[in-house]
């Protein structure tokens, strides 16, 4: 039979749920025959869930047929011949407009990649073209990059800058490892003349350290018995040192450049070596007593901070 | 005489496909013309054809996209594409269909890239908001109501199967006859009712849980 019609055992033409909601759409549009249109709303009479879903189907056809019209924009006729008008560099335009619909994303996340990767690459190599022209400009810079670059054994990217290791060692390094040579001057008058000492009890500060002075060699009568250069690169063990030398109320210290001269008795001098640690080395005894009897009963050391 | 038997049947056959060739006339006809005129050249017919078709383009572009600026842009869009096109047009009284066939390829795919772009606010149908008023009000706030149904059930659409949309988009929201829908999607007559159907059935069952308890 025709559109789910069946006939019972009284031979009357009837309709099954499945049937029927399958109706719903034709009959909502008048699309099926007066009689299968009577039978279906007899079932629908006679059972409430078909009933129920008829009135939700009907609600849900209803709902989109009182959508209302959209009415077109005045301009909309031009805006169609504006765009069939040939533009300048429409070909450029339209390429640009897949751009930005992401169409092309993939291609221009691979042409950025590209770009990126050359940009690496050339900030990677002008230095190493810097330092070539560098070599060939300057012999002299030459002898003393590559000196750098063989104690060092690496590749200087960055002529005439530092390295970074390099600022960094000092403080890497601990103050109790400042290296400490003594080294005895061979007089040949053991007199000691007068010189301009400077009293320096206290606290020295560091302008005063930094006060320009005659270098070692200019300091005239003043010979030392003994020179200690240390070499330490850490400004505040200096400053200790300094402090200590001068803050002895029996020692006599005098400023002068890089050197501080320390006037002492003899008798103090291990006092005044043990200011420099035990670990550092030792002066021969005998050079030392023969410094004593130079020197008669005080002693004259020329400290100087390298 | 022998003549005159002869042109009995011609006269007898021109009388009854008069009629048919009237109904022709009426649409399909005007347009017919139209299209050939463009063809041979003539840029004010086919502004002609777009006063013809602006509305029910512009709603079709408006049913997928919900915005005026874009349904604006697309339906023109839709336009310019059949007027470069038009040379590919096999027969002149097909414009209607294939103009909408061109339609709903730029609004499947015009919809597709607007989604990915996020343009679409998506709300659950499950949002405690979303319920239907089913029973028609008389309150003043019936008009903000009716909006939200509409958002509503657009929404429901949204979240159909392509195919079952646009025949949806076509019968539902814009009136168009099975006949001009089986020659649009290219499906017999019977296959449209099924379709329609089924969409139709979809769409009840996912808006069944937003509408009060009966």
């Amino acid at each position: 039979m025709q559109d789910g019609l069946k006939r019972n055992s009284n031979h009357k033409l009837t309709m099954n749920c499945i049937d029927c909601q399958n109706q719903f759409s034709d009959f909502i549009d008048d699309e099926i025959s007066s009689e299968t249109a009577r039978i279906f709303k007899g079932h629908l009479a006679s059972c409430p869930a078909c009933a129920d879903e008829w009135h939700l189907f009907r609600q849900t056809v209803h709902a989109m047929h009182s959508f209302p019209e959209q009415k077109v924009p005045a301009d909309f006729i031009i805006g169609i011949n504006e765009k069939l008008t040939p533009q300048p560099f429409a070909k450029l335009r339209g390429w640009l407009s897949l751009m930005t619909q992401h169409k092309l994303t993939a291609t221009s996340a691979l042409a950025t990649l590209v770009v990126g990767v050359i940009s690496a690459a050339v900030l990677q190599l002008s230095p190493m073209d810097m330092y070539k022209n560098a070599v060939k400009e300057d012999p002299g810079q030459q002898s003393s990059v590559q000196t750098q670059a063989t104690n060092r054994d690496r590749t200087n990217y960055y002529p005439n800058t530092p390295y970074l290791a390099a600022n960094t060692e000092p403080s890497r390094t601990p103050t109790n490892r400042a290296r400490v040579q003594f080294t005895p001057v061979k007089q040949s008058s053991p007199t000691i003349s007068q010189p301009s000492l400077i009293d320096s009890r206290g606290s020295p500060s560091l302008s005063h350290f930094a006060t320009a002075a005659p270098p070692f060699s200019s300091l005239g009568s003043l010979t030392p018995d003994l020179v200690v250069t240390v070499h330490a690169d850490n400004t505040a063990y200096q400053h200790a040192l300094i402090r200590q030398m001068t803050s002895n109320r029996n020692w006599q210290t005098h400023i002068s450049g890089n050197t501080l001269l320390v006037t002492l008795p003899c008798s103090q001098f291990n006092t005044f070596q043990h200011l420099f640690g035990p670990a550092n080395p030792h002066i021969n005894t005998k050079e030392l007593s023969r410094i004593r009897r130079s020197a008669t009963s005080m002693l004259t050391v020329a400290v100087a901070f390298h | 005489m022998e003549l005159f038997i002869l042109l009995i049947p011609l006269l007898l056959i021109t009388s009854l496909s008069a009629p048919a060739r009237q109904e022709e006339s009426d649409g399909p006809d005007e347009t017919t013309l139209l299209v050939r005129a463009v063809r041979q050249g003539d840029k004010q017919a086919f502004n002609r054809l777009v006063l013809l078709y602006q509305n029910r383009i512009y709603n079709l572009a408006f049913n997928y996209v919900k915005n005026d600026e874009e349904a604006k842009d697309l339906a023109q869009d839709i336009f310019v594409t059949a007027y470069r096109a038009l040379p590919k047009l096999r027969e002149d009284n097909k414009f209607g269909a294939w103009l909408y066939q061109i339609g709903l390829n730029h609004c499947r795919n015009r919809y597709k890239r607007l989604k990915r772009r996020g343009f679409f606010t998506n709300t659950s149908l499950d949002d405690d908001q979303s319920s239907l008023q089913l029973s028609g009000k008389s309150s003043p706030e019936k008009e903000v109501e009716e909006k939200r149904t509409i958002s509503i059930v657009r929404q429901a659409i949204d979240t159909l199967k392509d195919s079952e949309k646009e025949i949806l988009v076509l019968r539902d929201l814009q009136g168009m006859p099975y006949d001009e829908i089986g020659e649009i999607l290219e499906i017999p007559l019977g296959t449209v009712k099924s379709k329609l159907s089924r969409a139709r059935t979809s769409l009840k069952n996912k808006l069944k849980s937003v509408y009060p308890k009966l």
